[in-house]
């Protein structure tokens, strides 16, 4: 009696935990934890550019160099930016150790007055260098930052994924990354995401982002990277596009690399 | 020093600059020559600028100014690369006042060995982690005569040096030899009829040469750095060897120095501070600093995403302070005057506050800046209001006002006449 209690119990459980969708997928919670880690690469090296266009069709353009090494916990990495493109910030390096219960430690190194500065810790909610992302996005938050549901199941541009609503676990979790809610399509196949709506702290319509090419660039890991994600704001009209090119995973990467020694380096 | 014509300077630019908003070429698409140039790490920029007043004390006014100043950075591989940084520059196109020169700013060549790197030549060596106050910064010199909306970060000029980093961790261990002195260029213009000469020793004597070391950690929860410089002062004090000649000399200081930055919550807090014991620990020698214990604390913060505060203090405490204006000699008080004012130790205690208000618009494209000093003891100041903005990736205008007020017998009342409202347009490449 007692082992068919527990049975039914877990049944619940189990029955609580499944998406609305259909009882043989996985959670909403488990689908966005696979989501945060299927980027999370050991070690990674590449270059990006990424273009601001306003709602005028300017364009600026912002050329990196970027080395990632994922730290023992697996979720916090220790990350370099040289900025190579425009000529006023080119050979300004910032490094950033993340720690995802606390505030980020950041450095920038400044070429023209040669000294390394540290910085205090962005607000989740404010712009990454001007563009459409903020820091929030860009350093993805672990997952129990939000809480999940499982909208529907539903193809995009001929992939299957789930769409997954999240909210922010608390008031103050929602005032620091500036969102009400997000929406996201996640692909079955890889867990990556496809696209994501975000509302502002208000519920008013802020920003959809996509990403439509990923590749595997660590198979043997299951390891997954967004080679372009572009990004509009839908209340300023302004976007942002951000490619990404020559991916090396492979590239061993030293922790003595993230240094002011490496970061004092303007090339 | 050199004097040049500037005009093929010019056309290295024209051709060096990419198209409007448009990013660099891509290396197949790239001439040869431009592909060489960039492995060579070929970059720069070229600025036209305006100003309503010099910064030489000379009651000229009105100058067009036109400056190139190209880099490269070449790599040899991994033991070491290097930096050449040079600045061509004519600060007044019109009335042709002021010279025209070309300065290496930079010259230098890194190499790695291990946990260790040397750096030899002609090198900047800033510094201190306090906001543009920085008690222990006296290792290289800066121009004070420059113009440039940016002159902030680029009057610096290099000194030839031999420094050597060994590296342990988040610890660094810094060892400088300063073979040849090389001194500010100060903003003072002689009256008619009086001779002013600066003594630059530069003879490459024993007594000439300047030797530092620092131990510095980066990383955790705070950075922090205590250092010592033994070795010539930049700043030079007059001495008077007539009633219309007087000589700059540069003395002998022991800089004992400390600071830190860390990170409390949402604000920076960064601290520096120095001990500068001078060739007249007693305070008896008119033409001599006193020694004088110097230190500056501050914070920043970020009010909103794009408003951004700073807030620094700042004292200075004169060992042996007397009275300069009891001087009897006439020409030996004036010179006393004007050193004691020019090194700020006009009194036995000086303190004051700087604040930079920095505010960004339209994705970080518009920038405003309201910066100033304020010396509390004589209540004179330094305002800049200014503005930058990027008309596209390569080009950006800046515009502002240098405001320098207080009574005469003040730090920046002194450099009154330097009030200039000016204007640039710059083009990096």
């Amino acid at each position: 009696m007692r082992r068919m209690r527990a049975l039914l119990a877990g049944m619940l459980v189990a029955g609580l935990w499944a998406s609305p969708a259909t009882a043989a997928e996985p959670s909403p919670r488990d689908i966005m934890e696979k989501n945060f880690y299927v980027t999370k690469i050991k070690h990674l090296v590449n270059d990006s550019t990424m273009t601001l266009i306003n709602d005028k069709g300017q364009q600026r353009v912002r050329k990196t160099h970027s080395v990632n090494l994922l730290q023992p916990n697996g979720i916090d990495s220790k990350i370099m930016i040289r900025f190579l493109f425009p000529g006023d910030v080119e050979g300004t390096g910032y490094l950033q150790v993340q720690h995802y219960d606390g505030d980020d430690d950041m450095w920038i190194y400044l070429p023209a007055l040669k000294k390394v500065r540290r910085l205090v810790a962005n607000n989740k909610k404010d712009s990454f260098v001007g563009s459409d992302f903020s820091y929030g996005d860009v350093l993805q938050p672990v997952v129990d930052t939000y809480k999940h549901a499982i909208l529907k199941s539903e193809p995009l541009d001929g992939e299957a994924c789930w769409v997954i609503e999240s909210v922010p676990a608390s008031e103050q979790i929602k005032k620091d990354y500036g969102y009400a809610k997000k929406t996201s399509w996640i692909r079955k196949s890889n867990f990556m995401e496809k696209k994501v709506e975000y509302l502002d702290t208000g519920g008013r319509p802020l920003k959809t982002m996509v990403a439509p090419e990923v590749v595997e660039v660590d198979p043997a890991n299951h390891k997954w990277w967004a080679m372009r994600r572009e990004v509009k704001n839908h209340q300023t009209g302004h976007s942002t596009l951000l490619v990404f090119e020559g991916l090396d995973t492979k590239q061993p990467v030293r922790e003595d690399f993230f240094t002011t020694r490496y970061l004092e380096r303007e090339k | 020093m050199i004097r040049l014509p500037i005009t093929g300077a010019l056309l290295v630019i024209n051709l060096a600059l990419p198209a409007q908003g448009i990013p660099a070429e891509t290396a197949e698409e790239m001439p040869a020559w431009r592909g060489w140039l960039k492995e060579q790490g070929f970059s720069g920029h070229v600025r036209f600028d305006y100003y309503s007043a010099s910064k030489r004390l000379d009651n000229n006014h009105s100058l067009p100014g036109l400056t190139f100043q190209p880099k490269l950075l070449p790599k040899f591989g991994s033991w070491g690369d290097a930096k050449m940084e040079w600045r061509f520059t004519d600060q007044d196109l019109g009335d042709r006042r002021e010279i025209k020169w070309a300065r290496l700013l930079e010259g230098y060549a890194n190499f790695y060995f291990g946990p260790i790197d040397v750096r030899i030549g002609k090198q900047n060596i800033p510094w201190g982690r306090a906001d543009a106050l920085n008690p222990t910064d006296n290792l290289t010199p800066k121009d004070f005569t420059l113009l440039s909306a940016k002159d902030e970060e680029e009057r610096r000029i290099g000194t030839a040096a031999l420094k050597a980093t060994y590296y342990r961790g988040t610890y660094t261990l810094s060892l400088i030899w300063l073979p040849i002195f090389n001194p500010i260029t100060i903003p003072l213009g002689p009256p008619p009829g009086f001779q002013l000469t600066e003594d630059k020793r530069s003879q490459g004597k024993w007594s000439d040469q300047g030797f530092a070391i620092k131990l510095d950690q980066t990383g955790g929860e705070i950075d922090w750095s205590v250092s010592y410089y033994y070795g010539l002062d930049v700043f030079p004090v007059g001495r008077p060897l007539s009633a219309n000649h007087t000589v700059l000399v540069h003395n002998r200081l022991h800089v004992f120095g400390a600071d830190f930055a860390r990170t409390l919550g949402r604000f920076g807090v960064r601290g520096e501070a120095a001990y500068i014991h001078t060739q007249d620990p007693k305070g008896t020698d008119p033409v001599i600093k006193n020694p004088y214990v110097y230190y500056v604390l501050g914070v920043d913060h970020d009010l909103t995403e794009d408003l951004n505060i700073n807030l620094q203090a700042y004292q200075r405490l004169i060992v042996n302070w007397h009275d300069q204006f009891e001087i009897k000699d006439q020409v030996l008080r004036d010179a006393a005057v004007l050193n004691v004012t020019f090194n700020q130790q006009l009194d036995r205690v000086q303190e004051g506050l700087t604040g930079r208000i920095k505010a960004t618009w339209w994705n970080k494209t518009l920038e405003g800046e309201l910066l100033g000093v304020w010396n509390a003891n004589r209540s004179d100041f330094f305002v800049r209001p200014s503005l930058a903005y990027a008309f596209t990736d390569v080009w950006k205008g800046f515009i502002g006002w240098d405001i320098f007020n207080g009574r005469r017998q003040s730090f920046y009342g002194f450099f009154q006449p330097m009030t200039a409202f000016f204007m640039e347009i710059r083009a990096t490449f």
